[in-house]
C-alpha cells in the first residue's frame, strides 16, 4: 500500500473539513489545525494488521499526546474490526478508517472515533524560566535597594539647595537693582558735574585749556568790528 | 562782551560729522566730547511682534542711532540694507533722504543727553551751535543742515537754539591746532581735501582728491587676493584690520619694492585676526607699500596696470562745482592749492602743513627705518622732489588730537565768533539766529 496514497487522500478529505496542515514530521505524520485546536495524525499502512500493531500504533502517538489538543490515528478499511473504542477513547485518541478502493472522495475516509480535544500541558521553557528567575531576582535586589535608601535626608536636601537657589536669586535681582541705580546716579552726578562746572546759578570764567593762548580767540573776534 | 563771552563758556555746543563718528557736545566737556558712531539703523522690515515694544515716537522716526542700534539690530530681518553709514565720502546727495534722515537723528539724540539739564538753568537761552562739515560740502547740505536743526529746535520747544553755524573741517583742525595761517590736509575714508587757511579758510584754494582710506582698502584687498586669502579680502573688518597691521609708506615705492623683493623675510609679516585666522604676506610682502603709497600717488605703473585690468579705479569726479582729482599726487596737489592763493601769503601758507585724519595714520615698523616713513616724512620728501628749495621752509606736522581736533576747534570757533557776525548767505559764515 501506497503511504502517498493515503496521505493525499486523508489530507484532501481533511482540508475539505476546515483542517489546515501545519507541519510534517514524518511520511506517517502531518501536523493539522482545526480552529483552535492542534491535531496530530498518524497514518498506518499496514495492510494486515493485528491487536498487538494496532495498540502499539496507540503507544507511538501516547508519546506525544500530550503535546497536541487532539490526536488521530488513519487505519486501512481492514483494520475497522480490530480497535477496541474503549482503548482508544480512554486515551483521548481518535480513529480514522480510510478506504482507497472507495470511488466516492466523500467516503473514502470515515471518522470512527472522534478524539476528545485535551488541554495543553505548557512546556516549560527553561530558557523562559531562567530569564523569569532572573528577572525576578533584579526586581528584587531593586525592592531592597528603594527600601535600603533613606529618600528624607536627600528630600531636605533638595529643599535646602530649592532655598539657596531661591534666595541667590533674589540677591542677584537685588544687586540688578542697586547695579541700575547706581548707573543712573552716576549718569546724574555727571550731568550734575557738567552744570557744577558752571556753578548752578553762576556762570564759569574758566577757559578750557585749549582756548587759552589761541590765536585765534582773537583773530575770530576781530570779525564782530572788533568789539565782538 | 563780558556777558556773551560768559554765556558762551557755558552754552557753545558742537557737532563734528565725521565719515567714522559723530562727535558732540557743549563746551562743558572741557577736552572731550561724547562720540557714537555716524550711523543709523532704519525700522523697516521690523516684525510685527518687536514693533510693540518700541516706542511710538521711535516707530514713527523709523530710524535710530548711537546705543539704540542693537537693541534693535537682532530684530531687523535685513540688517545690512538697513544699517547705513550717511557720511562715508563726507558728502549728503541732495536726494539722499535716508541719509538726512539719520543725520537729524544723531543731532536729536546728542541734543537730548545735554537739554534736561540745561533747560533748568536760569540763564540758559538756547545754545551756540557750530556744525563742522567737511570742506567739500555743498552749499545745499549747509543750509539743509541749518534746517534739520531749526526742525530740531522747534521739537524741543523752541529753547533749545539760539544760533547755528557751520565750519569746515579743516578750518576747526587749524583753530584747535593754533594755526592761523597753514595748510590743512584732511584725508578721510572717501577723499582728501586741502584747505589753505589765513585767517579763515581760502575757498579758491581747496583742493579735493578722490581718494582716501578706501583706496587704501582697495589696495589692501588685491593684496589679500594675490597672496591667496581671496576669501578673506570680501571681508571689510578683515581688509580694514590688515591695512592697518601691514600697510607701509615708501621713501621712494621703487627702491621700495625691490628690496623687498630681494629680501622677502625681512618684510614678511604675520597678522592674527583672531584665533582662528592668520594670515602671512612672504613672497607678496613687497605690496605692503603699495597700500601706503596709494594715499599720496597713484600714479605708478603698478597702479596703472590695476586700474587697467579693472582691480582698482581712481578716477576724477566732480560734486557742485568741485572737481575731486583721482590721480593728482599730495605734492603737486598741495601745490596747485598754494597757487591758487594771493601770492603774498603763499610762502606762509605752504611754510606750515597740519596733517590730520585717518588715512594719514601709518607707523614706521622698527628696522624698517631705510625703507618706510611716516606721512609726515612723505609729504615732505615729495614736496621737496618736486620743490627742493621749498624742503627747508617746511613745517609739517600731524594733529596731536585725531579724533577730537575738529570739535575743539569748533567750539573755539562757537566761542570766539562774535554774536554780531550774522549768517551770511554768500559766503555761508556767520551766526544764523533761529528766533529773529
Amino acid at each position: 500500500m501506497s503511504i502517498e496514497l493515503a496521505k493525499k487522500l486523508l489530507e484532501e478529505w481533511l482540508l475539505q473539513r476546515g483542517f489546515k496542515i501545519l507541519n510534517k514530521l514524518s511520511d506517517r505524520e502531518l501536523i493539522l489545525t482545526e480552529g483552535n485546536n492542534t491535531v496530530y495524525l498518524r497514518i498506518s499502512i499496514e495492510e494486515f494488521p493485528t491487536d498487538s500493531y494496532i495498540v502499539d500504533e496507540l503507544s507511538n502517538v501516547m508519546r506525544n499526546r500530550f503535546n497536541y489538543n487532539k490526536a488521530y490515528i488513519a487505519f486501512p478499511q481492514s483494520a475497522r474490526d480490530l480497535i477496541n473504542g474503549k482503548l482508544f477513547r480512554s486515551n483521548r485518541v481518535g480513529v480514522y478508517i480510510y478506504d482507497l478502493s472507495s470511488t466516492d472522495p466523500e467516503k473514502a475516509v470515515e471518522e470512527l472515533i472522534p478524539s476528545i480535544p485535551i488541554q495543553l500541558q505548557q512546556e516549560v521553557n527553561e530558557d523562559i524560566k531562567g530569564r523569569i528567575d532572573e528577572l525576578e531576582r533584579v526586581i528584587n535586589d531593586v525592592k531592597n535597594a528603594l527600601s535600603s535608601i533613606n529618600i528624607q535626608p536627600l528630600t531636605k536636601d533638595i529643599n535646602e539647595l530649592r532655598d539657596r537657589v531661591m534666595r541667590i536669586e533674589h540677591t542677584l535681582n537685588e544687586l540688578i537693582e542697586r547695579v541700575s541705580r547706581l548707573e543712573n546716579l552716576g549718569l546724574q552726578s555727571m550731568r550734575n558735574s557738567i552744570i557744577n562746572t558752571q556753578g548752578s546759578s553762576s556762570v564759569s570764567n574758566e577757559l578750557p585749556d585749549f582756548l587759552s593762548n589761541n590765536p585765534w580767540v582773537d583773530v575770530l573776534r576781530k570779525r564782530g568790528g572788533g568789539s565782538g | 562782551m563780558i556777558d556773551e563771552s560768559k554765556y558762551k563758556l557755558n552754552y557753545v555746543y558742537a557737532e563734528d560729522f565725521g565719515t567714522g563718528y559723530f562727535k558732540y557736545g557743549p563746551i562743558t566737556l572741557r577736552d572731550k566730547p561724547y562720540m557714537i558712531q555716524s550711523r543709523g539703523l532704519f525700522l523697516r522690515d521690523l516684525p510685527e511682534s518687536i514693533k510693540l515694544l518700541v516706542p511710538k515716537e521711535v516707530l514713527e522716526r523709523g530710524v535710530v542711532v548711537g546705543d539704540d542700534i542693537p537693541k534693535y539690530l537682532s530684530s531687523i530681518r535685513d540688517a545690512i540694507r538697513n544699517l547705513r553709514y550717511p557720511l562715508k565720502d563726507g558728502i549728503i546727495r541732495k536726494e539722499d533722504e535716508d541719509s538726512w534722515k539719520i543725520i537729524k537723528e544723531l543731532a536729536r539724540y546728542g541734543f537730548s543727553q545735554f537739554y534736561s539739564d540745561f533747560v533748568r538753568r536760569a540763564d540758559f537761552k538756547g545754545f551756540f551751535l557750530v556744525v563742522a562739515l567737511s570742506a567739500l560740502a555743498p552749499d545745499y547740505m549747509r543750509d539743509r543742515m541749518i534746517e534739520i536743526h531749526r526742525e530740531i529746535d522747534e521739537e524741543f520747544g523752541g529753547k533749545l537754539l539760539q544760533a547755528v553755524t557751520i565750519i569746515d573741517q579743516p578750518f576747526a583742525v587749524a583753530i584747535a591746532e593754533k594755526a592761523v595761517t597753514c595748510t590743512v590736509i584732511e584725508a578721510g575714508h572717501g577723499n582728501i581735501q586741502l584747505v589753505p587757511i589765513s585767517y579763515g579758510p581760502i575757498r579758491e584754494g581747496i583742493v579735493a582728491l578722490n581718494r582716501g582710506g578706501a583706496e587704501a582698502n582697495a589696495v589692501t584687498r588685491e593684496v589679500l587676493k594675490d597672496s591667496g586669502y581671496g576669501d578673506l579680502a570680501k571681508d571689510e573688518y578683515v581688509v580694514e584690520m590688515v591695512k592697518r597691521a601691514v600697510g607701509l609708506i615708501p621713501k621712494n615705492l621703487d627702491d621700495a619694492v625691490k628690496k623687498a623683493r630681494d629680501d622677502p623675510d625681512r618684510f614678511a609679516i604675520k597678522v592674527r585676526i583672531n584665533p582662528l585666522i592668520e594670515i602671512e604676506l612672504r613672497d607678496t610682502a613687497w605690496m605692503r607699500f603699495l597700500i601706503g603709497e596709494v594715499v599720496f600717488n597713484p600714479r605708478h605703473d603698478i597702479f596703472t596696470s590695476y586700474m587697467q585690468q579693472g582691480r582698482l579705479v581712481i578716477e576724477d569726479t566732480t560734486v557742485g562745482d568741485m572737481v575731486f582729482y583721482g590721480e593728482m599726487d599730495i605734492a603737486e596737489a598741495l601745490i596747485t592749492s598754494i597757487r591758487k592763493v594771493p601770492v603774498e601769503i603763499q610762502d606762509k601758507i605752504m611754510s606750515t602743513i597740519i596733517l590730520s585724519g585717518g588715512a594719514f595714520n601709518w607707523s614706521v615698523p622698527p628696522g624698517l627705518e631705510d625703507v618706510a616713513v611716516n606721512s609726515v616724512d612723505k609729504t615732505r620728501l615729495m614736496v621737496s622732489e618736486k620743490l627742493p628749495d621749498l624742503a627747508n621752509k617746511l613745517s609739517i606736522s600731524i594733529v596731536k588730537d585725531p579724533q577730537f581736533s575738529v570739535w575743539k576747534g569748533a567750539i573755539i570757533y562757537g566761542y570766539a565768533l562774535p554774536n554780531n557776525v550774522k549768517w551770511n548767505e554768500r559766503t555761508k559764515e556767520g551766526w544764523y539766529y533761529l528766533h529773529q
